[in-house]
C-alpha cells in the first residue's frame, strides 16, 4: 500500500520515509543521531535484534517523518547483502519500502573524489536529494577549500556542509530536509550529467526499453542502462523484478549493445567507472583548491608502528592482552561494591519481610540469582569501553589488514576479521555484519564460526571460576587470571580456525577467491562522549534483560530447586537433592561426570543453553536455597566450600574451573544466537549442524582437559 | 496450600509463560504478520532478499 | 632505447613508489570492484606499504588509503615515474 493514498485522509498523519546512506566511515552513524537525537546504535543482547536503525527526525501533529539509516555502501551496483539492501530501497526496488521521499547522502568532504561515486549514482537516480558534507574542518585543515555552492550547482542538489561529531551544520541541515520534504516533489530538475551524446546514443536501446517496460523515471533510465551494460550483478538483480520472458529480453537487448561494443574493442564492463570517474575528476577540478596539502602523517606515522611487520602482530597480541588484563584489575573495585549493596539488600528485605515462601522466593530466587549476574556489570562495560574505542579510531581495520593473510590461510578474508572481532562484543552483530561479505561461502563460514570468539555474556562464567579457583600470581608482565582470560580467548580464536578450514574443506563447492578491498580510514580521536553513551546503553540493556529474563530463570529454578518440599525433616543438602532439579541434575549426572562436573554444575549447564551468563544466577540460586542458616556468602565462597557429600573431597578444584571454562569457550549455548543464525541463513539446517558442532566440541575438549590433567596428577 | 504459596506458585507460571514466549519470539521475531516487528519494513526487506 | 618510465604490476613496485596507473587487466579478478573505489587508468597511486605477513598491500589513491591483495594488484599496471 502506498503512503501517499493514506496521506489523502485527513485523519491520517502524513508518514514520509527518508532514507540516509553514504560510504562506509562518512560518518553516516553520528550524523543519524545528529538529526533524530536517538542515541540509537545495533546493539544486542540476549533479548531482541536489532537489525535496522530508524528514528523520527519531525513527529508533529501534521506529519511524521521517519528517517532510515541504510548500511554503507560504495556503489549502487549491489555486491553484499548489505549493499543490496540499500541499493534496492535507494532504487526503489524494495516492495517494503517503496516511497523514499528524500534521499540523504552523506559524504567525507577529505575524501570527496571517491565519495562522488555514490553521490553522483544517486543524483542521476533523479530522486530528490541532497548532500551533507562532513568532516568539513577536516578537509579545510588537510588545505582542501572546496566551493559549496558551485558543488551543488554541477550536482543539481543542495549541499548543505557539516561536521557532524562537533554538531555543526545540523540544525541547516534539519532545516534543508524539512524544505525539501514538503515541497510535494519540488521543482526538482536535475540533468544527466555524465553522460555525452556519445555514451546515450549507445545507451539508447536499453534505455528505451527499460522506459517503456519498468516504472523507473524517465530521468534515472539513462542511469540505470549504463550500470545493467557495465555490470552482471546489476542486470542479475533485474532477474528477481522481471517476468521471466520480459527479462530475457532485456538482457538480449543489453547483450545487443554489449557486442557491438566489443567489436569497437570498447570495454564495456569498464563504461559505468571510467565514466563515472572522468565527469568526478571534473566537477573536483572546479569546486575543489588544494591549497598547501598537508597529508595525513598522522596516520601514516602511527601505521608505521601498528602495521609494521614485526611490531605490528606484537602489538595485536599485546593490545587484546592489556585488555583482558585490565578487565580483571580495574573492574574489581565496582564489582565489590555491587556484591556487597546486593547481599545488604538481601538482608534488608530478608528482615522485613514475614518468613514464608515469598521471602524465600524474592531473596533465593530473584535476588540471589539477578543479583550474581549483576556484579559482573562492570567487566562487561570495560569490555565494551575497548572494543568501542578500537572501532571509533580505525585500528580495527588495520587488524583486518594485518590478519588477512592468516585468513587467507583457513579460506577466508580480511573482510571477517571486523564481525568476528565485533563477536567478541555479542556474537549477534557480528553475525548481522557478516552482509558486508561478498561471497556467499566466505559469509557463511563467517557466520558459523563468529559465536566461537568469546563474547562478553561468557565473561561472567569465566570470572566467575578464575576469581575463585585461580590464584593471583605474577607470570611475567601479566597475572595468572589475566593471562589464563587471554588464552581462553585464543582458544576459542584457535577453535574458530580449525572450524572455518573444515567447513571449507569438507563444506561446499569451490567458488571464485573472494576479492578483498578494504579501506584503511584514517586514525581519529575517539569521542569520549559517543564511546561513554554506547556503554550506557549496553549497560540498559544488560540491566533490563537481567530483569527479564534471568529473573524469570531464576524463579524457575528457584521453584525447582525447593520443591516438592521433604516430606520428613532433612538436612538443607538432602532436601536439595530429592528436588526436582536435583532429580534433574542427577539424570544427567552420568553424562557430564567425565567432564568433573557435579549435578548442580549440571542444571546450571542446561540453564545456560538459554543464554550462557544464567550458568551463574543458576549457582547462586541452588546455593541459596541450599544455604540454610541464610549467612549471606558470596557464591565464590559457596564454590570453594563445597565438598562432595559422600567423599568429602572439594567438588571444585582448578582443574573443574577450567574444564568448565573450556566448555563454556566452545559450546553453542546462546538461543538468541540459533535464532539468528537460522535467519540469516534462512534455513534450519545451519543452525543445527552449529548446535551439534560446537557443543560435540565443547564436550571432547572438556573431557580432554579434565581427564588429561587427573593423568597428569592434577586435581 | 497457603496464600503464600499460592502468589508463589502464580509468579513461577507467570515465569514460565514468559520465558516460554521469549523463546518463541526469538524465532518468528520479524517473519510473522503480527509479530512485533512485523512493522518494521526493513527487516522484512531483509528477510525477502536473504530468501533469494 | 632509453625510457625515463617503466610499466609494472603493482605488486611488483617497491614500498613508497608513486605512479600512474596505465590499464587494468582483466585476469579473471572482479575489476570493477576496483575501479569503482576509483582505480581508473590515468589516477595517479602511490604503493605505501605491505602488510606484516606480506599479503595484502597498501595504497594511497584519491586522497585515501586503500588495502588490496596482491592478486588484484598483480592486474594493475603502474607506470612508473623513477
Amino acid at each position: 500500500m502506498s503512503t501517499q493514498t493514506q496521506s489523502k485522509k485527513p485523519s491520517a498523519k502524513k508518514h514520509i520515509d527518508i532514507a540516509l546512506i553514504g560510504n562506509p566511515n562518512a560518518g553516516k552513524t553520528t550524523v543519524f543521531n545528529a538529526l533524530t537525537g536517538l542515541r540509537h546504535r545495533v546493539g544486542n543482547y540476549p533479548g531482541v535484534t536489532v537489525e535496522h536503525i530508524s528514528g523520527m527526525l519531525l513527529d508533529s501533529g501534521k506529519q511524521k517523518i521517519e528517517m532510515h539509516d541504510l548500511p554503507g555502501l560504495y556503489s549502487l551496483v549491489p555486491k553484499s547483502l548489505d549493499d543490496k539492501i540499500s541499493s534496492d530501497i535507494i532504487t526503489g526496488r524494495s516492495k517494503e519500502l517503496e516511497d523514499v521521499r528524500l534521499v540523504v547522502v552523506v559524504a567525507d568532504a577529505t575524501n570527496l573524489s571517491r565519495s562522488l561515486f555514490l553521490v553522483t549514482q544517486v543524483v542521476e537516480l533523479g530522486k530528490p536529494a541532497l548532500l551533507a558534507l562532513n568532516m568539513m574542518d577536516s578537509a579545510e585543515k588537510r588545505g582542501l577549500t572546496i566551493d559549496v555552492d558551485i558543488l551543488a550547482k554541477k550536482l543539481g542538489i543542495p549541499v548543505i556542509p557539516i561536521c557532524a561529531c562537533k554538531n555543526k551544520g545540523i540544525k541547516k541541515l534539519k532545516a534543508q530536509i524539512l524544505t525539501q520534504v514538503t515541497q510535494e516533489n519540488g521543482k526538482f530538475e536535475p540533468s544527466n550529467f555524465c553522460f555525452d551524446a556519445e555514451t546515450k546514443n549507445i545507451l539508447q536501446p536499453i534505455q528505451s526499453w527499460l522506459q517503456s517496460n519498468t516504472s523507473l523515471n524517465n530521468f534515472s533510465c539513462y542511469a540505470e542502462a549504463l550500470r545493467v551494460l557495465s555490470n552482471d550483478l546489476t542486470l542479475e538483480n533485474w532477474r528477481t523484478n522481471l517476468e521471466n520472458n520480459q527479462f530475457a529480453e532485456l538482457n538480449k537487448t543489453v547483450t545487443e549493445v554489449r557486442q557491438q561494443l566489443e567489436t569497437k574493442d570498447t570495454k564495456w564492463h569498464r563504461m559505468e567507472s571510467e565514466l563515472r570517474y572522468r565527469c568526478i575528476d571534473n566537477i573536483y577540478s572546479e569546486t575543489v583548491t588544494e591549497v598547501n596539502i598537508k597529508k595525513d602523517h598522522f596516520s601514516e606515522k602511527l601505521d608505521r608502528v601498528l602495521t609494521h611487520r614485526v611490531a605490528g602482530p606484537i602489538i595485536f597480541v599485546l593490545i587484546f592482552g592489556a585488555i583482558f588484563q585490565s578487565i580483571f584489575a580495574w573492574a574489581e573495585v565496582p564489582m565489590n561494591l555491587i556484591e556487597s549493596f546486593i547481599g545488604w539488600l538481601g538482608i534488608q528485605i530478608a528482615g522485613i519481610m514475614p518468613d514464608g515462601v515469598i521471602e524465600d522466593l524474592i531473596v533465593d530466587g530473584g535476588i540471589a540469582g539477578v543479583g550474581a549476574i549483576l556484579i559482573f556489570l562492570p567487566q562487561i562495560l570495560f569490555l565494551f569501553f575497548f572494543l568501542s574505542i578500537l572501532e571509533d579510531t580505525g585500528y580495527l581495520s588495520r587488524a583486518a589488514f594485518i590478519m588477512d593473510r592468516i585468513m587467507k590461510g583457513v579460506g577466508l578474508s580480511g573482510r571477517s576479521v571486523i564481525p568476528l572481532l565485533s563477536s567478541f562484543a555479542c556474537a549477534i552483530p557480528g553475525i548481522m555484519a557478516t552482509r558486508t561479505i561478498r561471497n556467499p561461502r566466505d559469509r557463511l563460514v563467517t557466520i558459523m564460526i563468529a559465536p566461537l570468539m568469546s563474547c562478553s555474556a561468557r565473561l561472567p562464567v569465566f570470572a566467575l571460576m578464575i576469581g575463585a579457583f585461580i590464584p593471583n600470581i605474577m607470570v611475567g608482565f601479566l597475572t595468572l587470571p589475566g593471562l589464563l582470560l587471554l588464552s581462553l580467548y585464543l582458544l576459542g580464536i584457535l577453535a574458530a580456525v580449525v572450524a572455518a578450514y573444515a567447513l571449507n574443506r569438507f563444506g561446499s563447492k569451490k567458488q571464485r577467491p573472494s576479492t578483498f578491498v578494504l579501506e584503511l580510514p584514517p586514525y581519529r580521536m575517539p569521542s569520549i562522549r559517543w564511546t561513554f553513551l554506547q556503554m550506557w546503553e549496553r549497560a540498559k540493556i544488560f540491566v533490563t534483560d537481567a530483569g527479564k529474563i534471568i529473573l524469570a530463570i531464576s524463579i524457575i529454578l528457584w521453584f525447582m530447586a525447593s520443591y516438592p518440599k521433604p516430606a520428613t525433616e532433612m538436612s538443607s543438602s538432602q532436601a536439595i537433592k530429592q528436588s526436582y532439579a536435583g532429580q534433574l541434575g542427577h539424570v544427567i549426572e552420568p553424562v557430564i561426570k567425565p567432564l568433573g562436573f557435579d549435578w548442580k554444575m549440571g542444571i546450571g549447564l542446561i540453564a545456560s543453553f538459554a543464554a550462557r551468563e544464567v550458568m551463574v544466577s543458576t549457582l547462586a540460586t541452588i546455593y541459596n536455597v541450599e544455604d540454610a542458616d541464610e549467612n549471606s556468602h558470596t557464591l565464590r565462597e559457596a564454590m570453594r566450600n563445597e565438598t562432595d557429600p559422600d567423599t568429602g573431597k572439594k567438588v571444585y578444584t582448578p582443574l573443574v574451573a577450567l574444564s568448565l571454562m573450556v566448555f563454556f569457550v566452545l559450546a553453542c549455548q546462546c538461543m538468541s544466537t540459533v535464532a539468528v543464525v537460522k535467519r540469516e541463513t534462512n534455513s534450519w539446517r545451519w543452525p543445527i549442524i552449529m548446535i551439534i558442532y560446537m557443543t560435540s566440541m565443547a564436550y571432547v575438549g572438556s573431557l580432554l582437559v579434565y581427564q588429561g590433567g587427573l593423568l597428569l596428577g592434577l586435581s | 496450600m497457603n496464600t503464600q504459596e499460592i502468589i508463589a506458585f502464580a509468579v513461577v507460571l507467570g515465569a514460565v509463560i514468559y520465558t516460554t514466549r521469549q523463546f518463541i519470539r526469538q524465532f518468528t521475531h520479524g517473519d510473522g504478520a503480527g509479530s512485533k516487528c512485523g512493522k518494521c519494513e526493513l527487516n522484512k526487506a531483509v528477510i525477502k532478499s536473504s530468501k533469494k | 632505447m632509453h625510457t625515463k618510465s617503466e610499466l609494472l604490476p603493482l605488486d611488483n613496485l617497491k614500498p613508497g613508489t608513486k605512479g600512474v596507473i596505465d590499464e587494468i587487466k582483466k585476469n579473471g579478478i572482479d575489476e570493477t570492484d576496483l575501479m569503482e573505489m576509483g582505480l581508473i587508468a590515468g589516477t595517479p597511486i602511490r604503493l605505501v606499504k605491505f602488510a606484516p605477513f606480506g599479503d595484502p598491500l597498501e595504497l594511497e589513491v584519491r586522497g585515501y588509503h586503500l588495502s588490496i591483495r596482491r592478486s588484484e594488484a598483480k592486474s594493475i599496471l603502474v607506470n612508473c615515474s623513477e
